[in-house]
């Protein structure tokens, strides 16, 4: 991964990027692009939000693009996966729906472990990138993200995974 | 799972298999066939197809954690709108089948033996007591049973035990999966209420398939045989003769101090005065028509006061350590787990303290 390549964020990457005041190098530094859903949960989510004032705009405006996943999207894969969808909330399905759909260079920035394991399970362990390791990237200082976020977390789970201990 | 939810919905709404082929296109009626016993995948504009003529979700199908017609619900309820019961039950439905369903990829495999009693419509009231007093012996419940019915209930009979926060009006319910038993309690309801409500419905989870429960319980005044029946049965599983002979010296009828006794003992048995004084008319240590007329008096109310208003936490311990672990293993995200319970991560944390757990989550 470079700077400038493309990285899909869950929300929870927005929100925790807002928390610890790295949004904006976040932003600046690489093509970010979400999905519907996560621009709504990262604003409005019951589980948690950004924690401070922000227009929908000047949210939207911070990505390349924003995708709306459709539900006939949506169908397709189910009947891929069929009765084996992992159990990730709307948004994070989405993302990883959104994802598998692409075929140029992308990488996908998410602290969910189960999210994870879904994209181990479908072969793009490779394009997993933590919040840390993006930020790092950039030289912006990253000592108050929290352990879901940090490049030891995601390796740790990739190993495990890989390996099928869980 | 696609083709089992797609034959319950055309089933519930009367379709033939020859109408929704000619729906959906099909050449023939057994393709439709070939979908619901699972010969044939459903394509993704099916799906959609499907949800359109039905006019359900995308999720209708693709949501594991739905029962889909697979669960049995009898509620406790009075005058409780049909549609506030079914907007709860599907809450209460994607709980139980998600336990389920984690519980089934943890390999947490069900008891193979379900437990059962002996009773039937034909059983006399003198039968359901003694079949409830024999259980509480069984299940080793000690000389306070109500405190120690949840555990009994999630140990000893494979069943899980939510506490929840339904409209009011609705006391609770019990649920038949083939592999597993559910039932929902009201936790806003006093201590009292809570446990005679358990002890009930554990009677319909023991008798389920002898006496299949109505799917509401509480409808009219006049109750019936089985809700009787499944009365009587939690009488003698929360006050078992083994209990009620430790405390009859205190429950003299002709003492001054009767009235007193009776909130005190009933208290701490975690039942209602008026619960205890049909016990001892049982026990043939109470006139009826002195019970009667004692329990239409303003005495009893909450115990005489004496019920503490005390609300358990949400959901169960049990409940909560399996999600714990489902989280660890990557089986659920903990977003989707905090939309299941429709709770912040601050309050899933906090529910996990109140239980005494450690929190899983970590975002």
């Amino acid at each position: 991964m470079k700077r400038g390549d493309v990285i899909l964020v869950d929300a929870c990457v927005i929100i925790e990027a807002h928390r610890t005041g790295t949004w904006a190098a976040l932003h600046k530094g690489f093509a970010l692009e979400t999905v519907e859903t996560c621009i709504v949960e990262a604003q409005t989510g019951k589980a948690n939000r950004i924690n401070q004032q922000i227009l929908d705009a000047d949210l939207r405006k911070c990505f390349q693009s924003v995708y709306a996943v459709t539900d006939l999207e949506r169908a397709v894969q189910a009947a891929n996966f069929e009765g084996d969808m992992p159990a990730l909330d709307a948004g994070e399905l989405d993302l990883w729906i959104h994802a598998l759909q692409r075929d140029d260079v992308w990488f996908l920035c998410g602290p969910d472990r189960a999210s994870m394991k879904f994209g181990c399970q479908v072969g793009q362990k490779e394009k997993l990138v933590s919040l840390e390791q993006a930020l790092s990237m950039l030289n912006v200082g990253t000592s108050n993200i929290k352990g879901h976020y940090q490049e030891r977390w995601l390796s740790d789970v990739k190993v495990k995974f890989t390996l099928g201990l869980h | 799972m696609y083709g089992d939810r797609l034959k319950h919905l055309r089933e519930q709404r009367g379709m033939s298999q020859a109408d929704l082929a000619e729906l959906l296109k099909f050449e023939s009626r057994q393709i439709v066939s070939n979908i619901e016993n699972g010969v044939r995948r459903m394509t993704g504009e099916e799906l959609v197809a499907c949800t359109e003529i039905f006019d359900v979700k995308l999720d209708y199908f693709t949501n594991p954690y739905l029962l889909a017609g697979q669960g049995a619900f009898s509620w406790r309820q009075s005058g409780v709108d049909t549609q506030d019961l079914y907007a709860f039950e599907t809450t209460a439905s994607e709980w139980i089948g998600a336990y389920r369903v984690l519980r089934d990829k943890l390999n947490q495999k069900p008891r193979a033996l379900l437990a059962e009693v002996r009773l039937t419509k034909q059983s006399s009231y003198e039968d359901a007591v003694a079949t409830g007093e024999a259980v509480a012996a069984e299940l080793e419940l000690g000389d306070v049973p109500a405190a120690a019915l949840v555990g009994a209930a999630e140990k000893k009979l494979d069943a899980i035990v939510l506490m929840a926060d339904p409209k009011k009006g609705i006391s609770g319910a019990a649920c038949r999966l083939p592999e597993m038993n559910a039932i929902i309690i009201n936790r806003q309801e006093p201590l009292s209420r809570r446990s005679f409500d358990l002890a009930h419905e554990i009677f319909h989870i023991l008798t389920w398939e002898a006496m299949p429960p109505d799917y509401l319980d509480g409808v009219n005044k006049a109750k019936t045989r089985v809700e009787q029946l499944a009365d009587k049965f939690a009488s003698g599983l929360l006050l078992p003769s083994f209990v009620m002979e430790k405390h009859l010296d205190q429950l003299d009828v002709q003492g001054e101090d009767f009235v007193q006794r009776v909130n005190e003992v009933a208290t701490e048995l975690m039942v209602s005065s008026q619960a205890l004084l049909w016990r001892l008319v049982d026990l043939g240590r109470l006139n009826r028509g002195t019970c009667k007329d004692l329990t239409e008096t303003d005495w009893f109310s909450y115990n005489g006061g004496l019920l503490q208003k005390e609300t358990p936490p949400l959901m169960s311990k049990k409940f909560l350590e399996l999600l714990a672990c489902a989280l660890q293993e990557g089986l659920i995200s903990e977003r989707r787990f905090a939309s299941l319970l429709d709770l912040s991560f601050e309050e899933l944390i906090d529910l996990y303290s109140q239980h005494g757990l450690e929190s899983p989550l970590g975002l």
